[in-house]
């Protein structure tokens, strides 16, 4: 096994090069850059945005602070200058069917003028109705009708009290009618001088009366008949001169909007409607007072010609990029909003209200999908508005019976309308797999990379977006060093030395902060210091954790040597992750080994502490312990494994290979050097595997070593596949510089043991034995007496072992 | 005070209610007059003798106005809808004289329209006589509110006034002064216009009274249209008014019908309150 040498202080850190950026500081720079290092996603998002066709809506995902919001943003607005604006809409009463509003299209900008115009025309219309009903014309023409029914009614009662006079009879008027009654000397007779009439005379006007009354009758009757033609002809009257009134009014509107027919039906809807009720707009001069009561009073007999302008677009603005925010589904579809009226819930066709959906016609919608499916009805909403290609405003008190009020069902309104859903992969996936709809429906997927490759010209771009994000935030101008701090910052967020990270967000907030401290150091550039500042800021304001934790390990409270070597001991490193705060802190890993039926018993995962990686990690080196050492004899170990003082969940196979380690010296009885912290995963093969955060754990040990005082042996063990990850501190990269601290990149257990023990790990001969001086000739051996034992056992009948639930008993 | 401007010292405008109501311009006239002069209005219900004895025959029954049902009625039936009656022409009274915050009274009386009401009216003042008679079955009871009470607007407040002439009956005597006096407060508080008929003997007569008329009226800032009359007949005069359309006519000749028949016709034809000059 070829010996581990540990790590130049260059291969810790890639820098860039200020000089090679080709500028002094960002002033410099005047092209905005955009967006870069996402080729996938914006061919996506191109063509997502270009493909006129029903269900390639977008769904554009990736982690957040990655600027897909701008890109897609940046996109569509390069269409939308290319487009034909949009139309308006408009919902007015549906004079038939007044709980079905009717919707209007017409071209852009014309809304607004309809509403005006209609407005106007009931304003002008308050005063025509009113004069036309007052002109001499139309008082002489109703009064002549008027005085013909009330001639025609005398005429008749005139005719039959001449008629019951002739013969002493007399028409005379009670509080509630007619009655007659005869005469005597032009008076009523009195009842004495009737009672002495001869029997024949009192028959005789008695016969009378009741011929009279029968007439009366038929008068009567004719006076309802009479008084309905009346009001007929005076109905007749008011329609010609209501329609003398409106009708110019209407025609100079006709003329206006010649060309839009459902504008001109409407038009033609409002005149009849005009005719028909026009004594609403002679009640509608009394009243005209402010406040609510006013407002209450006088506006419903007008409303009824109000335009409710519920998408208005200016002629000049192209198509509409809407972002719904809070995406609720009333937010999306609309609504239609009631007012209480007397204690009642009344609505009518102007308040309906528009949604996402209306604004966003003809144009482009971006929702937050993860808002998005957290608002009830929202999601199925928008689905079932994509599917059928319209926009039905429906009440959801009224569909899930929450109120029984009987609301309205306005005209649907034809949608075409490009949906941008912006959410993370998860997300993504589970709607893929579980709602078909969704496939369907958005066919198009943009997927944004974490993070890119770190090329020079990618450098070079990156140093133009903090040019750009500089000049858009109004911050001082970076100077080279400053950016080349940035680039190797996004590098080590990245996670990677050869890599980029993708969240401009987090630079755009770095930038501002380093700003920040620029200016409160007088300095009107932002210097690589600040930068550093900056960084060293954020780390500050999230670490609270971190530190009490260190502060535990050094003050003893959680056991971690930094010096000496222990059997079956070894400092592991664990990563934890609150927030965007990423750190590191070592862990003491135990094993102790003894008889047993050739299992490892992972501590962590008895108690369920463990999760399924790592114990997926654990039974890997099992199966490597079984296959290197008992090919040819029963495995007759058991082993036990702990994290020493962690009261957490244990995630991840990263320990894996410093678990093997600690077996080994366990098994092999070899101390392990506490002065090296181990991290990385091993195969059934041994080999070590890459892991993540490597710069983190490299740093978290580094700290504690430092706080105790660097005594030149200590060092950190990682996978040789990290070794080009590695962008650690200036400090670590310093004391490695100087020999006081050491990282160590290795490819096989066998190494990482002999860096560990400082004994030669052994290499099997052609029996697959190992040399007796060798870690791995000592743990054969060890496995090899415990088989003999066991087998010893065996043979002297020894009762078998007892079992508790499938599983070996730790001790026993 | 001038013998011309008498009127003011007119004691009561009386409007005469029976079981027919006298219609919405009659009480508009009686109103308007009260209001425009600042006088009482006293309402006056006659309940008709006739009616009385009517209801005491044995036979007699009554046709409805509204139903067009016949039923019997009888002394009682006949006492307690005059009453409801009574009460609500007082009510309607009191209301529309609240409303205009004018001095009113209403009193009951038994007998015979309209002598019953001239001999209510001693002394100067005003009599309105409507001109429902029957044309009640055509125009209704007492209107749903009184003048002045919603309407707010004057054309509104005296919508049968508004925009027809008061007519007036003009002969040079002090009644006929009172007269024009009264009619032309009443038009101008009705926002109307006045048309003289002149009762003259001859050209000359009509020109001069027509001259004098006029500076009166120039004093007042007001004018009117002056019609001679061919003689000073009832029918001429009810035809002059009727051509002229007059929403009222302030008669001031000695001769008022005292009977009922005559004064009915005399309505029929003129189709527009009576105000008589006591």
């Amino acid at each position: 096994m070829a010996s581990v040498t540990g790590l130049k202080p260059e291969a810790l850190y890639r820098r860039c090069d200020p000089a090679r950026l080709g500028f002094e500081n960002t002033a410099e720079l005047s092209a905005a850059a955009q967006l870069f290092g996402q080729p996938r996603a914006t061919d996506s998002i191109e063509f997502g945005i270009g493909i006129e066709r029903a269900g390639f809506n977008l769904f554009v995902m990736g982690p957040a602070g990655t600027g897909k919001r701008t890109l897609v943003k940046d996109r569509i607005v390069r269409k939308a200058e290319r487009r034909a604006p949009c139309s308006d809409w408009v919902y007015v009463n549906n004079f038939s069917e007044p709980s079905r509003p009717a919707a209007i299209e017409l071209p852009a900008g014309r809304g607004a003028a309809l509403r005006n115009d209609m407005l106007q025309l009931v304003e002008e219309l308050r005063t025509a109705i009113p004069a036309v009903f007052e002109s001499d014309e139309y008082r002489t023409r109703a009064g002549q009708i008027e005085a013909e029914f009330i001639e025609r009614h005398e005429k008749a009662f005139t005719e039959l009290g001449e008629e019951a006079a002739r013969e002493r009879i007399g028409l005379l008027r009670t509080p509630a009618g007619f009655t007659f009654a005869p005469l005597k000397d032009r008076e009523v007779i009195s009842s004495e001088d009737f009672a002495a009439l001869p029997e024949q005379e009192k028959k005789r006007i008695e016969e009378r009366i009741v011929a009279l009354q029968s007439k009366l009758e038929n008068i009567l009757r004719g006076v309802v008949r009479w008084r309905k033609e009346q009001r007929e002809r005076v109905k007749q009257l008011n329609r010609e001169m209501t329609l003398f009134a409106v009708g110019h009014h209407v025609a100079e509107l006709n003329e206006r909007y010649r060309g839009l027919p459902k504008v001109l039906s409407y038009l033609d809807a409002v005149q009849q409607d005009v005719i028909e009720n026009a004594e609403d707009f002679m009640r509608g001069r009394e009243g005209q007072g402010g406040g609510p009561a006013a407002l209450s009073a006088e506006a419903p007999p007008f409303r009824r010609y109000h335009v409710n302008l519920m998408v208005d677009h200016d002629a000049g603005n192209g198509t509409p990029i809407v972002s719904e925010d809070h995406p609720t589904c009333q937010n999306l579809i609309g609504r239609v909003d009631h007012v209480s009226q007397f204690g009642a819930l009344v609505t009518d066709f102007t308040l309906v209200k528009p949604g996402a959906l209306h604004r966003a016609n003809g144009g482009h919608l971006l929702i937050d999908a993860y808002k998005l499916l957290t608002q009830p009805f929202a999601w199925e909403a928008l689905k079932r508005a994509l599917s059928t290609r319209q926009i039905r405003i429906e009440s959801l008190a009224e569909m899930y019976s929450l109120v029984s009020t009987v609301s309205l069902a306005p005209e649907p309104i034809p949608l075409d309308v490009k949906v941008v859903l912006f959410g993370d992969r998860l997300i993504y996936y589970l709607l893929h797999a579980y709602d078909p709809d969704f496939r369907e429906l958005f066919k198009v997927v943009a997927d944004f990379e974490e993070r890119f490759d770190r090329t020079p010209e990618n450098d070079s771009l990156l140093a133009q977006l903090v040019a750009t994000i500089a000049r858009e935030r109004k911050l001082a101008a970076f100077d080279c060093h400053a950016v080349a701090r940035v680039i190797e910052h996004s590098s080590r967020l990245a996670g990677d030395a050869r890599k980029l990270s993708a969240d401009i967000q987090a630079v755009s907030d770095l930038l501002c902060e380093a700003d920040h401290w620029a200016r409160e150091a007088g300095r009107d550039r932002v210097a690589a210091a600040d930068v550093e500042r900056a960084i060293g800021a954020q780390r500050r304001r999230a670490d609270r954790l971190r530190e009490r934790m260190h502060e535990a390990i050094l003050r003893g409270t959680v056991l971690i040597d930094t010096a000496g070597a222990r059997v079956g001991q070894i400092n592991g490193l664990s990563v934890l992750q609150l927030g965007e705060h990423l750190f590191a802190e070592p862990t003491r890993i135990t094993a102790t080994t003894r008889l047993g039926e050739g299992r490892v018993i992972d501590v962590q995962r008895e108690v369920e502490l463990g999760g399924a990686i790592h114990s997926k990690g654990v039974l890997i080196l099992s199966a490597f312990l079984a296959a290197r050492f008992s090919t040819k004899r029963p495995h007759a170990l058991s082993a036990s494994l702990v994290f020493e003082q962690t009261y957490g969940l244990v995630e991840g196979d990263s320990a894996s290979l410093a678990e093997l380690c600690a077996l080994l010296s366990s098994l092999a009885e070899a101390p392990i050097g506490q002065a090296l912290a181990v991290t990385g995963s091993v195969n059934q093969l041994g080999e070590v595997q890459a892991i993540g955060a490597v710069n983190e754990k490299i740093e978290g040990f580094f700290d504690i070593c430092s706080a105790r005082g660097l005594s030149g042996g200590q060092g950190v063990l990682i996978p040789a596949a990290n070794a080009q990850d590695l962008m650690l501190r200036s400090d670590v990269v310093a004391a490695v510089a100087e020999g006081r601290f050491h990282v160590y990149p290795v490819s096989h257990v066998d190494q990482a043991i002999e860096l560990l023990t400082g004994m030669p790990a052994g290499e099997p001969d052609a029996a697959g034995g190992f040399p007796p001086a060798t870690v791995n000739g000592r743990v054969a051996r060890r496995l090899r007496d415990l088989s003999a034992l066991r087998q010893q056992q065996q043979a002297a009948g020894a009762p078998p072992r007892r079992r508790g639930r499938g599983r070996d008993r730790a001790g026993s | 005070m001038s013998e011309r401007d008498a009127a003011d010292a007119a004691m009561r405008i009386v409007v005469a209610f029976d079981a027919a109501p006298p219609g919405e311009a009659a009480l508009e006239t009686a109103i308007g007059l009260a209001a425009a002069l600042g006088i009482e209005l006293a309402g006056l219900f006659v309940e008709d003798l006739d009616l009385v004895r009517m209801a005491e025959l044995p036979f007699t029954r009554e046709l409805g106005l509204a139903s067009v049902v016949t039923r019997p009625i009888g002394p009682a039936d006949l006492e307690r809808a005059l009453r409801l009656q009574a009460e609500s022409s007082r009510k309607w009274l009191e209301s529309a004289a609240s409303a205009l915050n004018l001095r009113w009274s209403f009193e009951v009386v038994r007998g015979r329209a309209p002598a019953a009401v001239l001999e209510y009216a001693i002394g100067p003042g005003f009599v309105v006589f409507g001109t429902a008679l029957y044309g009640s079955a055509a125009r209704g009871a007492c209107p749903s509110a009184p003048p002045g009470v919603h309407r707010r607007a004057r054309g509104e407040r005296f919508r049968s006034l508004h925009l027809r002439p008061i007519a007036v009956l003009f002969d040079g005597s002090e009644r006929a002064w009172r007269a024009l006096s009264a009619a032309h407060a009443l038009a101008a508080t009705a926002g109307t216009r006045l048309v003289l008929l002149v009762a003259a003997d001859g050209a000359g007569e009509f020109e001069r009274l027509r001259d004098e008329v006029r500076s009166w009226l120039v004093e007042r800032g007001a004018m009117a249209r002056f019609l001679r009359l061919r003689s000073r007949g009832a029918a001429d005069v009810v035809q002059a008014a009727k051509a002229e359309g007059a929403a009222a006519l302030l008669w001031c000749g000695a001769a008022v019908p005292a009977d009922r028949e005559t004064l009915r016709a005399l309505l029929a034809a003129l189709g527009c309150p009576l105000v008589l000059i006591t």
